[in-house]
């Protein structure tokens, strides 16, 4: 019986280590928004600088290449803060 | 020229935002801390201020609350830049004395309409 009893305590230990570990790692997740957006946000916005310039001589090739930039950055963003969102969320 | 000074740490974010504005004529200068960001307003009496909330040595709303309370510098319209789009920080820019608040990346059309409404409430 105490056998049984033993074998449980520890099945409930490493449970409560293994969730313990999965908050830690949704609040790192969740704490590295910034960090992941910062790049992206240098990415984003020299693509808009060169837009506007190429817009302007009318260098359409590269306006269209630019865009293909930005519309892959906007969607990089959108899936950085659902992530950043979830962990945050799962965190709590 | 209107002048804007832009507080931001990260020198590419810094570096971006200041040549579109620029583009868009206006005089940009930079500064890359709270606190140089608090001296540079003193000397330079921008029109106004882009503030990032994140800063090394003082946090945006630290500068922000300087600013305010020095008669020099309080009337100068800030407005927060942050990389997090949360109700508290919007909130606490707002008790800070923010005049306006933009999420990174910055859209510039939505940026330059917040700056020109806080010219236009501070010249009124």
């Amino acid at each position: 019986m105490s056998e049984v009893i033993n074998h449980l305590e520890r099945e409930v230990d490493a449970t409560d280590r293994a969730q313990a570990q999965a908050v830690a790692l949704c609040r790192r997740m969740a704490g590295m928004g910034h960090d992941l957006k910062t790049p992206l946000n240098a990415i984003m916005g020299y693509t808009e600088l060169l837009l506007e310039e190429f817009e302007e001589v009318g260098a359409a090739d590269k306006v269209a290449d630019l865009r293909k930039i930005l519309r892959s950055g906007s969607q990089l963003l959108g899936m950085i803060e659902a992530l950043v969102r979830d962990a945050a969320e799962a965190a709590r | 020229m209107t002048h804007i000074l832009l507080i931001e740490d990260n020198d590419q974010t810094r570096d971006v935002l200041s040549r579109r504005l620029a583009r868009r004529g206006f005089e940009v200068s930079g500064a890359a801390t709270g606190r140089t960001g608090v001296e540079r307003a003193g000397a330079l009496r921008p029109d106004l201020i882009l503030m990032d909330v994140s800063l090394p040595e003082m946090s945006g709303f630290e500068a922000t609350r300087r600013l305010k309370a020095d008669p020099a510098t309080g009337h100068i319209p800030v407005i927060f830049l942050t990389a997090h789009g949360r109700r508290e920080d919007e909130a606490e820019a707002h008790a800070a004395g923010g005049d306006g608040f933009a999420v990174k990346p910055v859209d510039l059309e939505h940026l330059l309409l917040s700056i020109r409404t806080a010219l236009e409430t501070h010249r009124g």
